[in-house]
């Protein structure tokens, strides 16, 4: 056993990035390690950490597993550093993951909230301050991820195929043989206990994995690991996490008849005053609530506090109502509980190019966090974390759709009380369809507001994430105009006077005038904004072509942050003059010279020596030749002015000897069929070694 | 009791008291201001719930999560809009108006209509838009203001040029530069510097801007009036180069953001005919001071700009809400962006180098100090721990170009003394990018002052 943590940590970072699919016996050997090695804790959590948050999309979800299998089977200290950072962790990965991947977190995050099954500790996983944030994040990404549906979305109605209730997820086949506890770890004694006593001795104790060699298995016995004894389900088959336990809903359907109840009857009260705030946010509340319920399952405790507040709230609040509609068996709400589920946007073919077990539901490109609640939503979700660790309020799905109109009532209420209850989106026509454009794609997961808008008379609230592109729709910017021109002092007097003359600025013109038509131009006139960036864009042809590709430069970006976050990025040099004058500004065009810089590298590759510039430590890129198993020397490379790797490539997140590499791969294409190159005669291995001077400058990353 | 009192449990536990929370919600109506200052080392974030939102002309649209820290500032709404705003301000208030026209923010919007006219008309005839020039004393809003118009005309599509002439503040830059930027695309709000951001070889989720930057090293423009006019005519060279091959730009027109001039002061009267010499300015835009407006309204009476122009000189009021920024907050506001500049913000880490530099393999230069008989205005310096902590300016100029024309080349970048071992001749130097640093003259400034903690 090692007593050096960095090589620990090493080692274990090694084994991580050869990890890609979530076979039981790889996280299981995962877990022994970071149990044998507890005395590295940190270091190993540290390494996990990151490679989760670095790893590609579809390493994830194996890494989480991990995760996952440490704190349920080692417990503390590890519980402690993961739950440090388990909102980024779990929020970072899940945006970027594709959808069946994020069921997947769902359904391990639900498995935290609860006790490891079996063990004698009662506290859950994790704590539920640190697992509710993460919760309430979701709520937001499925509130965001259905905006057209948001104003049908009457309790009772399927969920779409985007989030189909997590109670129908079907039991892996491992587990129909313990029906006795539906959707829990079997029975039999669980190996490890939680919670930081490791080595506390449970009825059926097993024998450390330490203390036999089955965790080491090699992979060639991956497949009779069901006969090894391995700390984990010994008879689920299959991979690790398939077998997560769903919690049972034992009162949801009585609660959930008793909030369809009151809203029922706060239906009736909000026809009755459709004005009244009130009620409106009382009714959204419920909705929300009973859309909670529906949807989630919340543990028992949880949904005890809710059906005293609804018991309260039916006793005092709702009294009249709920007595005039006692009787009601099915309450007469819009979209009755059978009501299919609302077609999803329509996708372009090309949506379902991509062969998914959910295409109705998923974008042909991965859609991060941020392009799914706009721009920003990560660190606005990141900080919540904080927030919400004192606020104990939490965020309600659709608490950002705003009770509409509040600044017009103030205005003028009269006005604003004529007005429908709200409008639907400006009446945009429908796009040339175009079934690779980015917009419809975006459109399809949410990002964009549909097509055609609804005529449904909407409810109170927006969408939350396709928001009506203005609270003043062209056509009302007329009545608005009016109105702000009722206010002002001289409202007759034209309000080109003094100003609108073709020379002329009249200080005094300027202060005393109020121009309704000067504010109209920099909001309703310029169109609905782009709901990350607030840039506005007309309804028209043009209008149209140009947020198509705003919304694409949005994306590039997005998807182009993550690589450079990897990466690394630098502040580049100001231009000169002469470039500057010469410069044109490129609305919607990333600046991004890396581009330039990776084919000018890609190019001096092909000519001069291999090498990459020596990566940053944290970046987990190996510093062993996988191959040969000799370390990579850092070198001061002249030309290049920086330390590099010599003679070596990077194949995605691995680094390799240019000649290892080519050699091994030589073998493969030379296979016959494949390559009719001439076989090279073994010369034996050389590395490829440059005159190189020694270093004047050393150079190192810095961090704050 | 409502519902609504009653949290919706996102899956999280209903509340059994109280929650000590800060959130809270702002309803303002048409016109009206929300006035916030928080402190360098807090944040806030605002969202806007509903109804319209701007911060110094830059729209928030909706539910977005805007987070402000270090900042004296204000959020305006022209239709009335909700904010929910969370965290600590030190302190913050509601601007509550009558009636728009009370507030200056509307004389600010309508002189941007009418640029807006004048940008309509010189685009169809091809010709030069608005030079629009903001003076007034120190404190007056002058940035806000610029600032302002800028967004605004970005936001119509206009591509103007913004100038800043403060070398007390950057922009785009750090302080003590002077630096012009076309403005074409939707600004940060949330921008350290309240500008944007520059280029780095990373993708930006807000469009970056691309200035070009001269280092003129000292906070007011007075102390060497010489060398300023220089570089003034310099960036005003390449102003008019951009307006004459830039069909984009030509019709939008240049705004420029000057120092803080007193009352009276004829050294300030005069660079301000300079820049608006310089400039080509037809609009002279003077903000909460009566008497300047009067005395360059004299001034510029009689004259007329190379385009054959009248010079219009505006008086507009200072709004009641420019606050006065002490010498601490300011300093803060510096360092902020001094190390923006090097790490980047909280959307975007940057990662400089560090490199250690041996002496002899630096060309430093120094601000001469006065001397009548001293020709130069640099001179060569040897390094010395007297160093540390100052940032450099990087010009790019060859270290063989005299120094005449080092200080009046344009600025590449900066670069920050970590450390200096004089046994050892070394420096700790760190740079935005990789690279030997012994091929640029580095120009050591007086301006900003040194920046103790920034590795610390």
């Amino acid at each position: 056993m090692s007593s050096d943590g960095a090589e620990v940590a090493e080692d274990y970072r090694l084994a991580l990035e050869d990890l890609s699919s979530n076979m039981r016996f790889e996280i299981s050997n995962l877990t022994v390690i970071a149990r044998e090695n507890t005395e590295h804790a940190l270091a190993i959590a540290e390494v996990l950490q990151q490679h989760i948050l670095k790893a590609p999309p579809n390493k994830k979800l194996p890494a989480l597993y991990v995760m996952d299998s440490i704190v349920k089977n080692v417990g503390t200290p590890y519980t402690l550093y993961f739950g440090r950072a388990l909102f980024k962790i779990f929020m970072e990965s899940y945006a970027v993951v594709d959808h069946s991947i994020r069921r997947k977190m769902e359904e391990m995050l639900k498995t935290w909230k609860d006790p490891v099954p079996g063990s004698l500790d009662t506290r859950p996983v994790f704590s539920h301050e640190l697992v509710r944030p993460i919760e309430n994040a979701l709520m937001k990404v499925r509130a965001a991820s259905m905006p057209q549906q948001a104003q049908s979305a009457i309790p009772g109605r399927p969920r779409s195929a985007m989030f189909p209730p997590h109670r129908n997820t079907p039991t892996p086949p491992g587990m129909r043989g313990f029906a006795g506890q539906p959707g829990n770890f079997p029975p039999q004694p669980h190996p490890f206990s939680n919670g930081g006593h490791p080595a506390e001795p449970l009825p059926g104790h097993v024998p450390l994995p330490g203390q036999q060699p089955a965790p080491y298995l090699p992979p060639s016995t991956t497949a009779s690991y069901n006969s090894t004894p391995v700390p984990f389900h010994p008879s689920a088959l299959g991979s690790y996490g398939s077998g997560l336990p769903m919690p049972s809903g034992i009162s949801v359907e009585t609660l959930s008849s008793d909030i369809q109840k009151l809203i029922v009857a706060m239906r009736a009260e909000f026809s009755q005053n459709p004005h009244d705030g009130g009620v409106q946010s009382r009714l959204k509340a419920l909705l929300d609530l009973q859309s909670i319920l529906q949807h989630s399952s919340l543990p028992p405790d949880q949904l005890e506090l809710i059906k005293n507040k609804v018991t309260e709230l039916a006793a005092v609040t709702m009294r009249p109502p709920l007595g005039r509609n006692s009787a009601t068996a099915t309450p007469p709400i819009p979209a009755p509980a059978t009501a299919p589920p609302l077609a999803l946007p329509v996708h372009p073919p090309s949506a379902s190019v991509t062969p998914t077990p959910v295409p109705a539901a998923q974008p042909a490109a991965p859609v991060t966090l941020d392009s799914l609640l706009g721009q920003g939503a990560m660190a606005a979700l990141l900080g919540m974390q904080a927030a919400n660790s004192q606020n104990t309020t939490p965020q309600p799905p659709f608490a950002g759709a705003p009770i509409r109109s509040p600044p017009m009532n103030s205005v003028e209420p009269s006005k604003a009380a004529a007005r429908p209850p709200a409008m639907p989106p400006a009446p945009a026509p429908a796009p040339a369809p175009n079934a690779l454009s980015l917009v419809e794609q975006l459109r399809a997961a949410g990002m964009l507001p549909p097509a055609t808008p609804t005529n449904v008379p909407a409810p109170s609230q927006a969408p939350p994430a396709a928001p009506p592109p203005s609270l003043f729709p062209p056509g009302l910017s007329a009545s608005i105009a009016s109105l702000l021109a009722a206010h002002k002092p001289d409202s007759g007097r034209s309000s080109v006077d003094g100003l609108g003359g073709s020379s002329g600025l009249d200080s005094a013109a300027l202060k005393l005038q109020f121009r309704p038509d000067a504010v109209a131009a920099l909001y309703d006139d310029l169109g609905p904004p782009c709901t990350q960036c607030g840039r506005r864009f007309k309804t028209d042809e043009e209008g149209r072509r140009k947020k198509t590709a705003h919304m694409d430069w949005h994306f590039k970006v997005h998807q182009r942050s993550t690589e450079a976050e990897k990466r690394g990025t630098h502040r580049s040099w100001y231009v000169d003059q002469q470039d500057w004058v010469k410069a044109r500004e490129a609305v919607d065009a990333i600046h991004d010279v890396s581009s330039k810089e990776e084919s000018a590298q890609a190019s001096k590759d092909s000519e001069g020596p291999k090498y990459i510039p020596v990566p940053d430590p944290s970046s987990g890129i190996n510093t062993v030749c996988p191959i040969c198993q000799e370390r990579f020397e850092n070198k001061w490379f002249d030309t290049a002015q920086e330390w590099v790797w010599l003679d070596t490539v990077l194949v995605g997140n691995r680094a390799y000897h240019a000649s290892c590499r080519a050699e091994a791969t030589r073998d493969r294409e030379s296979t016959p069929g494949l390559s009719r190159r001439t076989p090279e005669p073994v010369l034996g291995k050389r590395k490829a070694e440059a005159g190189l001077t020694s270093p004047k400058v050393r150079v190192q990353k810095a961090y704050v | 009791m409502g519902l609504a009192a009653m949290s919706i449990p996102g899956l999280g536990q209903i509340p059994v008291q109280a929650a000590v929370s800060s959130t809270r919600t702002i309803s303002l109506r048409p016109a009206w201001e929300w006035r916030f200052q928080v402190p360098a080392g807090g944040s806030i974030t605002v969202k806007v719930l509903s109804g319209t939102a701007e911060k110094d002309g830059v729209e928030l649209p909706l539910r977005n999560s805007y987070t402000f820290s270090g900042i004296k500032s204000k959020i305006l709404t022209w239709h009335g809009c909700e904010l929910e705003v969370d965290g600590r301000c030190d302190r913050d208030s509601v601007a509550e108006y009558p009636n728009p026209v009370a507030n200056p923010a509307t004389s600010h919007i309508n002189l941007h209509a009418r640029l807006s006219d004048m940008r309509v008309d010189a685009t169809r005839q091809r010709r030069e838009g608005p030079r629009v020039l903001v003076v007034g004393p120190p404190n007056s809003g002058k940035t806000t203001l610029v600032k302002t118009l800028t967004s605004y005309a970005t936001r119509q599509g206009y591509q103007v040029i913004t100038v800043n002439a403060d070398p007390k503040e950057g922009m785009l830059s750090l302080a003590g530069t002077l630096s012009a930027s076309v403005f074409a695309t939707v600004m940060d709000p949330e921008a350290v510097d309240g500008w944007g951001s520059t280029p780095t070889s990373g993708p930006s989720t807000v469009p970056v801007k691309l200035p070009m930057v001269f280092h003129y090293g000292r906070e007011s423009p007075e102390e060497d009036e010489d060398f300023y006019r220089e570089l003034v005519a310099r960036l005003a060279g390449a102003v008019s180069g951009r307006l004459s091959e830039d069909e984009e730009v030509r019709g939008s027109g240049v705004i420029v953001d000057s120092m803080g001039i007193s009352e009276g002061g004829q050294v300030g009267m005069d660079l301000v005919a300079h820049i608006v010499d310089e400039f080509s300015i037809n609009i002279v835009v003077v903000i909460g001071s009566p008497k300047i407006h009067a005395d360059l309204t004299t001034r510029f009476a009689s004259e007329k700009t190379s385009l054959g122009e009248q010079i219009q000189v505006v008086a507009l009021d200072k709004s009641d809400g420019v606050v006065e920024r002490d010498e601490a907050f300011l300093q803060h506001s510096r360092e902020a962006v001094i190390k923006e500049y090097f790490f980047g913000d909280a959307k975007r880490t940057l990662s400089p180098q560090i490199q250690q530099a041996d002496f002899d393999a630096l060309t430093i230069y120094k601000l001469a100090d006065y001397s009548p008989d001293e020709k130069h205005s640099l001179v060569t310096e040897e390094p010395s721990s007297v160093m540390q902590h100052w940032t450099f300016a990087v010009m790019n100029a060859s270290v063989r170009d005299s120094p005449d024309v080092v200080r009046a080349a344009n600025v590449m970048g900066f670069v920050y003394v970590a450390d200096v071992d004089e046994d050892r001749r070394k420096m700790k130097i760190l740079a935005p990018v990789s690279g030997r640093l012994g091929d640029r003259p580095l120009v050591w400034g007086r301006w900003p002052e040194p920046y103790i903690n920034l590795l610390g």
